[in-house]
């Protein structure tokens, strides 16, 4: 099987999930993201790459009770998976070193 | 929630529609509480608008991952390293195997369809390989060559001689140990295990050098045995097994073998039954009188070519042979040219370059039957291809080749035939069991299945079955693919959405729709007819309590040789048979186990005269238009078959002695010659053919005077007979007999008889000994064999078929939706809507069974053979009747669909 790597936007998802309690759906991940970056997030490109992560076996999902303020439609919540995680701490590992040394320089540009 | 907070009712419907069935309620759920809460901050109008805004987003977004990057992905994964390349990878196999298991039903249809056929051309090609390909199962077996003698005008095979054996023995060199044998029947009879009739091979010690295989035990027969005419045997591993219960202190023992004791001396190993199915080998001396005439003492003859030497060489050394002969002796052997030929093939007189050819030649056509078929399926998978023509449009649009997408759906083809492969070898595998199960049980009648066949699943044959299953799979995949790969790719491409796709099904569809339907009404009928008759001769009843019934022909031990021939000895022998079958039928009789026994002789057909009208001795006798079938039988034969006499009277004794001068027929006979009127009285002569050519003799002129009723085994195959009385002082080989026993099983009677009839006298043999149960269910096997195969090439006929029906009707259906829904829409009556739909489909099944009736009727005339011919229309009438039927249940399906079509569905599918 080819190398699995997380995408940037894939993180930040991943990130989002683990940052909220309670129920995870996509409504407080979208807002979490939004609310940490101060930027925008298309809702669809979040809900698709949830999608794309469920299928790679990075996240797992159920559906929640209906709930009336919803139009009686379900939550699908979200949990993210051991694999998950250890995605993620191989990408800050792998960033990680190739920020080490680095920020003096940087220092000095900014 | 206020109705205007509501979501925007079309945006929701968009993403109905865009997103995945699972992701619909969610997502739904979930924008709609965002918009909830959107109305509140900054009112419904803005809110309705950011709705509208995500609705398009998620539309476009789940519809492009859906379309491209799925596929894309798809593609990418498949392609892996090669980049481009066109080879099949495990994901095609697994996508393959996939839509095997989405399409039960075409899977099913398209894998027994093909199995059938792969079956029948496995079958066909091994039944050649036995008869064409083998050679002998020994050291070096394919240099073993059949020494023969054929006639100069048409090359047929004729008996060679001693003279032949002893000219080939002596003068040739580039054929070693030239080699003879000759096959007697004897009674063989071992101390304690009983008395048999079993086949002894006459043969040369030279014989056993040509097969190269020492014996297990012993030694094989030597030059000397021959020499001093010793009575000594070898026997066969499997008969040392039976009838010695594999004692190793078997060598040294004495059987008797007909007249004389031999003592046993070697034991072959097993499966070793050369120089054809042998068992029991003792030495061919030649005496004085068969030194005398050498041309009288027929042999089978052959030898091992010479290290280095070729069958040419072989040929032209004995061509020079034969030449001098036929000169020294130009009676005997002028028209005779010895050949030489593979010891095989010579054995089934596959020898000539012709024959072989046309045994080639069916094997091509039986390979043609699974071509039929598998365009049969072509038909049905370009069906399913022609709805996945978007799905082909898409990955053309990705960038697939043409060649890679043929190579996908060639894939999903082999796998397809490679499955039928398997249950086709499966299936051929238990028919050549099943075959050479009843070539073993025919045996006596065809004579013995050579040691070195052996119908299995060579691995020859499972490389032609998956020959077979690569060549359907390319014209079951890449005739469709090519199909739905072409040009109008581009037109698929633009009108895709979903489901828009289109392909077009043209008039080479329509034709292999008719003609389909048409082959299957023309030949269904002759191949139900068969399988009936089939069926019915192979499970009718015996008609008689045969299983209290042994039935034997009682002949006497023939001795080799020229003195067979002579007058004098010939009287002798008839002398011998006629005292001694006379004496072993009397204790035959006198056995307490045995109820009756009746004796009948050879019957023959002769040509008959009725006499005219019922004026005896009136001069205008006329000849009848067939020739009759006339049994010979003793007076008791009816009271002990349990026959009944339906008019006059049986035979009595005084009948048999007072010559030929009555008969009695049975009722079919009655039947069909005189219309069952006034037979009783009715004379007839039987016309032998004269001295002079052309001209009859005929006999005296007999009485009818009793009309029998067969046995109702019979009564499938009615056959009219004469039954004449036989009477015992016409005792001569071979005698029928059937004894009714008292014991049960009639079987448990065999040893016993066997061993009355050894104690008689050695030399009377009694062939064929079995149950008449027994002989009757042999009988059957093989009609019943054809009837079930018969039957179950029908049932894949027939399936294939319909189908194809169905597949056509699905197909017309579906690409008239549109217009289905819109003419409902309008206010159309729905049968009207539907009559005009299936117009076109029940024209074509209409067609094609018009088309098949009438081959059928010309076929039917053509051959005076077949369903019509025979008065047995109902087959005919049933097929077209169930075409039809196949062809509307087909419609009911697709008809339901398409009037359920919503006209705004239909709509928006442009």
């Amino acid at each position: 099987m080819a190398h699995q790597g997380l995408g940037d936007f894939e993180q930040m998802v991943l990130l989002a999930i683990l940052q909220l309690r309670g129920e995870v759906y996509g409504v407080p991940i979208v807002d979490e993201i939004e609310r940490r970056t101060g930027r925008s997030v298309s809702r669809a490109a979040v809900y698709v790459a949830l999608r794309r992560l469920e299928e790679k076996g990075l996240v797992s999902s159920w559906m929640s009770e209906p709930t009336a303020e919803r139009g009686g439609k379900p939550r699908r919540c979200v949990r993210v998976e051991p694999r998950g995680l250890q995605l993620l701490r191989e990408s800050r590992a792998a960033l990680d070193r190739m920020w080490r040394g680095l920020d003096p320089r940087l220092e000095g540009v900014r | 929630m206020t109705p205007a907070a509501e979501p925007p009712r079309l945006a929701r419907r968009l993403l109905a529609r865009a997103l995945p069935e699972d992701a619909r309620e969610y997502v739904d759920g979930d924008l709609h509480e965002v918009y909830a809460r959107r109305c509140a901050r900054d009112g419904v109008p803005r809110a309705r608008l950011w709705y509208w805004v995500e609705a398009l987003s998620f539309a476009a977004r789940f519809l492009f991952e859906r379309l491209v990057v799925e596929r894309l992905r798809s593609r990418v994964s498949s392609a892996g390293s090669r980049r481009g390349g066109i080879a099949p990878s495990v994901l095609d196999v697994r996508l393959a195997l996939r839509m095997l298991v989405k399409h039960p039903a075409l899977s099913i249809v398209s894998v027994t369809g093909m199995a059938v056929a792969i079956a029948i051309g496995a079958g066909v090609f091994s039944l050649g390989a036995a008869l064409l390909e083998t050679t002998l199962p020994l050291p070096a077996g394919d240099r073993v060559v059949a020494l023969q003698n054929a006639l100069v005008t048409n090359a047929s095979r004729t008996e060679a001689s001693l003279r032949d054996f002893v000219a080939w023995r002596d003068e040739l060199t580039s054929v070693q140990d030239v080699s003879a044998f000759t096959t007697v029947d004897r009674t063989l009879a071992v101390p304690g295990a009983g008395v048999d009739l079993v086949p002894v091979t006459r043969m040369t010690a030279s014989g056993f050098r040509v097969a190269r295989t020492a014996p297990v035990l012993g030694r094989p027969l030597l030059e000397d045995d021959e020499r001093s005419d010793a009575r000594v045997v070898v026997i066969a591993f499997e008969e040392w097994q039976r009838r010695f219960a594999a004692d190793p202190g078997v060598i040294g023992r004495h059987v008797g073998l007909g007249r004389d004791t031999y003592t046993i001396v070697g034991v072959m190993p097993e499966g070793f039954g050369f120089p054809v199915a042998d068992r029991f080998w003792v030495p061919l001396h030649f005496g004085p009188a068969e030194r005398e005439r050498p041309d009288a003492v027929p042999l089978t003859i052959f030898g091992r070519l010479a290290d280095g030497t070729t069958v040419e060489r072989a040929q032209a050394e004995l061509g020079a042979i034969g030449s001098r002969m036929a000169v020294a002796h130009p009676a005997t052997r002028e028209q005779l040219r010895p050949r030489v030929l593979s010891y095989t093939r010579a054995f089934f007189d596959f020898d000539g370059p012709d024959t072989v050819w046309t045994l080639q030649l069916f094997r091509f056509f039986v390979s043609l039957l699974l071509v039929v078929v598998a365009v049969n399926v072509a038909i049905l998978v370009y069906a399913r291809t022609a709805t996945r023509a978007g799905e082909i449009a898409v990955r053309t649009a990705l960038g697939a080749s043409r060649a890679r997408v043929v190579a996908q759906l060639f894939v999903e083809a082999l796998v397809l035939s490679l499955a039928a492969a398997l249950v086709g070898l499966a299936i051929a595998g238990g028919l050549l069991v099943k075959v050479q199960a009843l070539a073993e049980t025919y045996e006596r009648r065809l004579g013995a299945v050579p040691f070195w066949i052996d119908l299995g699943l060579s691995p020859a044959v499972v490389a032609y079955a998956l020959g077979l299953a690569v060549v359907g799979a390319a014209i079951v995949g890449v005739i469709p693919a090519l199909q739905a790969t072409g040009r109008r790719v581009q037109a698929n491409l633009q009108q895709f959405s979903g489901h828009g796709a289109r392909m077009q099904l043209g008039r080479a569809w329509t034709a292999l729709i008719v003609a389909q339907v048409a082959v299957t009404v023309a030949v269904l009928p002759f191949a139900v007819h068969s399988a009936q008759e089939a069926i019915a001769d192979g499970t009718v009843d015996a008609g008689y309590p045969a299983a209290e019934f042994l039935e034997a022909s009682l002949t006497i031990e023939r001795v080799d040789g020229p003195q067979d021939t002579s007058a004098v000895h010939r009287r002798e022998i008839e002398q011998r048979f006629h005292t001694r079958a006379a004496e072993l039928l009397r204790r035959i009789e006198s056995d307490p186990a045995v109820a009756g026994l009746t004796i009948r002789l050879p019957d023959r057909r002769e040509r008959i005269e009725v006499e005219n009208g019922a004026s005896p001795g009136a001069a205008q006798a006329r000849i009848s238009a067939g020739r009759g079938r006339i049994h010979p039988v003793a007076a008791d034969f009816f009271a002990l078959y349990d026959m009944p006499i339906v008019a006059g009277r049986a035979f009595v004794e005084a009948d048999a002695r007072a010559g030929e001068t009555v008969l009695v027929v049975n009722e079919v006979l009655a039947e069909s010659w005189f219309g069952n009127s006034a037979v009783l009285g009715r004379r007839i002569r039987f016309l032998s053919e004269s001295d002079t050519p052309g001209e009859v003799a005929p006999g005296p002129w007999l009485e009818i005077v009793g009309v029998v009723r067969d046995p109702a085994g019979h009564a499938h195959e009615p056959q009219g007979r004469f039954y004449l009385p036989a009477h015992v002082a016409e005792l001569s080989p071979p005698l029928g007999l059937a004894i009714r026993v008292r014991t049960s099983p009639a079987t448990s009677f065999v040893p016993r008889l066997r061993e009355l009839a050894a104690t008689v006298d050695p030399v009377l043999q009694l062939d064929g000994l079995m149950g008449a149960d027994e002989r009757h269910r042999q009988g059957q096997q093989f009609p019943r064999f054809i009837g079930i195969g018969m039957t179950a090439a029908m049932l894949s006929v027939l399936l294939l078929s319909a189908a194809g029906i169905y597949a056509m009707m699905a197909f017309t259906v579906a690409r008239r939706r549109r217009e289905i829904g819109i003419r409902s829409a309008l206010g159309a009556d729905p049968r009207r809507v539907l009559s005009s739909i299936f117009a076109r489909a029940s024209t074509q099944i209409g067609a094609g069974i018009v088309l098949g009736v009438i081959g059928t009727v010309i076929v039917d005339r053509a051959t005076g053979r077949g369903p019509v011919h025979d008065g047995n229309p109902f087959a005919l009438l049933l097929v077209a009747v169930l075409m039809t039927t196949i062809g509307l249940l087909a419609a009911i399906g697709p008809a339901r669909r398409g009037l359920a079509v919503q006209p705004t569905e239909a709509l928006r599918e442009e």
